[in-house]
């Protein structure tokens, strides 16, 4: 990937998260609960976008941004105030810029329309004009117009004082453009503080040949007819620049220079230089540091309290995926490796083994703080996927003809990243299905007594090991009678077996091929809905569940385990294998009592517990392993299709937390198996897929070959 | 020699026209059979350790190891040769080779050495139906031995034959 490339793509996952941030500061916005700082923030994330969009020569995107920017700042500065916004206007706007976004991205082209584009302007005030006066910068199209930094309008001046002159150095670190930076909107900033004259200075530019096109080469000296005070002035600069690139010289002051030659180098023509003709220059560089320390010096106090936000906040850095999953398989083998000297521990003779053990403890709990803190660096919170709902919602909104209040709750929960990707599609269906089918018609809503709009709750949660999460909403609930009907017009239940309970007719939702929505929508009602859900969460080694009042609602329950790296299992060895079961789909285990089974003409055993059959598979039998025991021990488990299975196993060795190691990759998808891991004595064992099971004992594919060759091993 | 014959294996170039160009493969022993692979694709040799078998797996698939963390299958080429399943003994190794888009390990009886081999030395496989048959692309005559060269793809498929075994 060439290296503009590289930056188009990063400019265009942070819009991800700009995006990302204009949606959630503008649903705040929506309900009233709007700071400062939110509309601040949209601001900036519609700027950013904007600035980056410039850089990038979109122009029908920067075009857009501008105009929504333009809005944004009538918000902000109060023109317009906040609980008078048209806010219809506002999120539809966000929709649009994203769609304008995943356009130029793709390359295409999506024009904003017009109605949109008009609201916005009327909303501006007229058609925008490039904001500030600039006197007499001529910064031609400012191809790297990008600024994520926080653009805080100062305060209008404080204490009237008296209009004087003032010498600002700026004086802006090499790779100040790789921030993001962009002179202009400093020079815009301070015109509209006062007349300004701007002197750049290019002595350090160097030729063509020797050119960098990211580093910035300039300094600038701006004389500045202000009334506004020094304070006023620094916050301004500090917004957009680190404390040691700019300096403040008031008249008749001691000119100390910023970089040491600035004074020397004859101060060259108004600044009609594109940042892009910056060049490096080492010497430059070199003498950064003494100056910086300079400048830092002499800096002016900052503001406190209700300083600008600082650009280096926050102390985040990306981190490509690729590291963190290497680190994380690294942690995987620590632990491996752990649990084999643990087993070695075993055989030391007791006088040595004791403080051997000890330290054994300590590696134990480090190993567990290190592979938790590796997960902490990959947990993402749900707030990744929850921002991208209001949006569906208003879409649904205008398809269905409905009307929603969507409500979110613990946002902030952390998962895995293996979870946060997953995790989307469900939530989508889910929250289609219960704007679809569970909310009425505004109308029918009124007659049934209820508001007109609906209320849909997404909430999220941890439980243990797992995180919950809610999709509920205030509709009419499952229409039970109809899925009833519906399924036995297929045949799902017998025409001459009883009604379902409530709740087992609630769970006909999750069927394949039940709709209870009388139109088909393209929102959904093709019957391929909830059973996909249910499919996809269950392959997660998650659940989920429906709690249904006709007429007050519905809610869905969808609980999943925090990670796809780990899972905790319970060992089982079948002959002379050993074999994992997920301790999620576990019931509970028990001896095998022979008055508890018994055998069905055709060769099936069933098992009573406690009034309850379970088939009773054998799994050597399942997997084709050469017998030694006489599996004296179940594991009762609950599948997807069977309520209760029990699996006769020869020994149930323990319960520990597993690595999980995809086997697709370095074979192939066996049935039966979910994956494997390795275990403390660096062997593999294989994760079975219990929701398989009883489909493998149909089939009851005979294999010889795992007898013949543990035989041959 | 056959010039009809101007396509050759991956990795191995059978192209008799192009036969100035050397190369080198990993010769080993099944059953006193001499067999090789191009070196490129050999990844490390290492010693026999337990698999761990897969539920209905074709039968030249003994199972799954750990490399070094990594979950690699192992393939029994004496099986797969339709020579019945290998013996394991102290010489028996594995040698791991790079399938592409993952590793694969097969097991053998012993590995001999390292030639060097002109694609020119090469002769195509006879074209005659036989059990693991489809597996050689080319064999190569030094001295007295005839090695079998390997194709790596077939080893490790599992056809529904091996299926139904």
């Amino acid at each position: 990937m060439d290296a503009l490339a590289e930056i188009r793509g990063i400019y265009f996952d942070e819009c991800d998260e700009f995006l990302g941030q204009l949606e959630s500061t503008l649903a705040a916005i929506a309900d009233g609960r709007a700071k400062t700082d939110d509309i601040h923030a949209a601001f900036r994330a519609v700027h950013s976008i904007k600035g980056g969009a410039g850089a990038f020569g979109l122009s029908q995107l920067v075009e857009f941004a501008h105009l929504f920017e333009a809005c944004l700042d009538a918000l902000r500065s109060g023109r317009i105030a906040v609980e008078d916004a048209p806010i219809d206007i506002l999120l539809q706007a966000g929709d649009i810029l994203s769609e304008v976004v995943a356009a130029a991205r793709d390359g295409g082209s999506r024009p904003p329309p017009p109605a949109l584009v008009e609201a916005l302007e009327a909303m501006a005030g007229g058609k925008p004009q490039p904001k500030g006066s600039a006197t007499e910068i001529d910064l031609l199209n400012d191809p790297v117009d990008e600024a994520p930094a926080a653009e805080e309008t100062p305060a209008p001046a404080a204490p009237v004082a008296a209009k004087h002159s003032v010498e600002l150095r700026i004086a802006p670190d090499r790779d100040v453009f790789r921030r993001a930076f962009n002179p202009r909107m400093v020079f815009d900033t301070l015109a509209s503080l006062g007349s300004i004259e701007v002197t750049c200075d290019t002595s350090k530019v160097p030729t063509i040949d020797t050119l960098e096109p990211f580093d910035c080469c300039l300094s600038w000296s701006v004389r500045l007819e202000t009334d506004a005070s020094d304070q006023v002035l620094a916050e301004t600069l500090d917004s957009f620049l680190a404390d040691h690139e700019f300096r403040i010289v008031r008249d008749g002051e001691d000119d100390v220079p910023v970089i040491g030659e600035i004074e020397a180098a004859a101060p060259e023509t108004a600044a009609a230089v594109q940042p892009d003709d910056a060049g490096a220059n080492p010497a430059a560089a070199a003498e950064k540091p003494v100056a910086a320390a300079a400048a830092q010096a002499t800096a002016p106090p900052l503001a406190n309290g209700s300083g600008p936000v600082r650009r280096h906040g926050g102390g985040t850095i990306r981190v490509d995926l690729d590291r963190i999953d290497r680190l994380m398989n690294l942690v995987g083998e620590i632990v491996i490796t752990q649990s084999m000297l643990t087993e070695r521990a075993n055989v030391l003779p007791k006088r040595d083994a004791a403080a051997f053990v000890d330290a054994l403890f300590s590696l134990a709990r480090q190993t567990r703080e290190l592979q938790d803190n590796v997960m902490a660096v990959r947990a993402q919170p749900v707030k990744v996927v929850f921002q991208r709902l209001p949006r569906l919602v208003r879409e649904l909104e205008r398809s269905l003809g409905k009307k929603a209040h969507l409500v979110l709750a613990g946002e902030d929960t952390e998962v895995d990243k293996t979870i946060v990707e997953e995790l989307a599609d469900p939530l989508i269906h889910m929250l289609r299905n219960s704007m679809d089918h569970g909310l009425e018609t505004p109308q029918e809503r009124l007659e049934a007594g209820k508001p007109a709009d609906g209320t849909i709750r997404v909430s999220a949660e941890h439980r243990g090991s797992r995180i919950l999460i809610c999709v509920s909403d205030d509709g009419r609930g499952i229409n039970r009678e109809r899925l009833i009907a519906k399924a036995r017009s297929r045949g799902l239940i017998p025409a001459d077996a009883p009604d379902p309970t409530p709740e087992e007719a609630d769970n006909l939702i999750f069927h394949p091929g039940l709709s209870t929505a009388q139109t088909v929508t393209d929102v959904s009602g093709r019957g391929v809905g909830m059973d996909v859900v249910r499919r996809n969460v269950e392959a997660l080694g998650g659940r989920i569940t429906v709690e249904s009042t006709p007429g007050k609602g519905c809610k869905f329950t969808l609980g999943l385990p925090l990670t796809l790296a780990v899972l905790d299992g319970m060992i089982v060895r079948a002959g002379t294998e050993r074999f994992v079961f997920p301790l999620s789909s576990i019931v509970e285990t028990m001896q095998l009592d022979s008055k508890m089974v018994e055998q069905l003409p055709g060769g099936r055993h069933i098992m009573q517990l406690r009034g309850e059959i379970a088939p009773l598979l054998k799994l050597r039998d399942l997997l084709g392993i050469r017998a030694i025991g006489n599996e004296p021990n179940v594991v009762i488990v609950e599948t997807e299709t069977v309520r209760r299975l029990a699996i006769a196993v020869d020994e149930i060795v323990g319960q520990q937390q597993v690595v999980v190691k995809n086997l697709e990759s370095s074979f192939r998808r066996v049935e039966g198996v979910s994956a494997a891991t390795i275990l403390g004595d660096g062997l593999v064992a294989l994760i079975l897929d219990v929701d398989a099971l009883p489909g493998l004992s149909q089939t009851q594919r005979r294999a010889p070959t795992t007898s013949e060759l543990t035989g041959a091993a | 020699m056959s010039l009809a014959m101007t396509s050759g294996p991956e990795g191995l170039d059978v192209d008799p026209t192009r036969a100035g160009k050397p190369q080198q493969i990993v010769t080993f022993k099944v059953e006193g059979r001499t067999f090789g692979v191009d070196v490129g694709a050999v990844r490390e040799i290492k010693g026999w350790q337990p698999t761990t078998p897969l539920p209905n797996a074709a039968a030249h698939v003994l199972g799954v190891i750990n490399l070094r963390g990594a979950i690699i299958a192992v393939y029994d080429l004496r099986q797969r040769l339709g020579l019945g399943p290998s013996p394991v003994s102290r010489s028996s190794v594995v040698i791991v080779l790079d399938l592409g888009e993952r590793y694969g390990g097969i097991l053998v009886d012993a590995v001999s050495d390292i030639v060097d081999i002109l694609p020119s030395d090469l002769r195509p496989a006879p074209d005659v139906a036989g059990d693991g048959d489809d597996v050689l692309t080319a064999l190569l005559v030094k001295g007295d031995d005839v090695v079998a060269l390997l194709d790596l793809a077939a080893i490790v498929r599992e056809t529904t034959h091996d299926m139904a075994a």
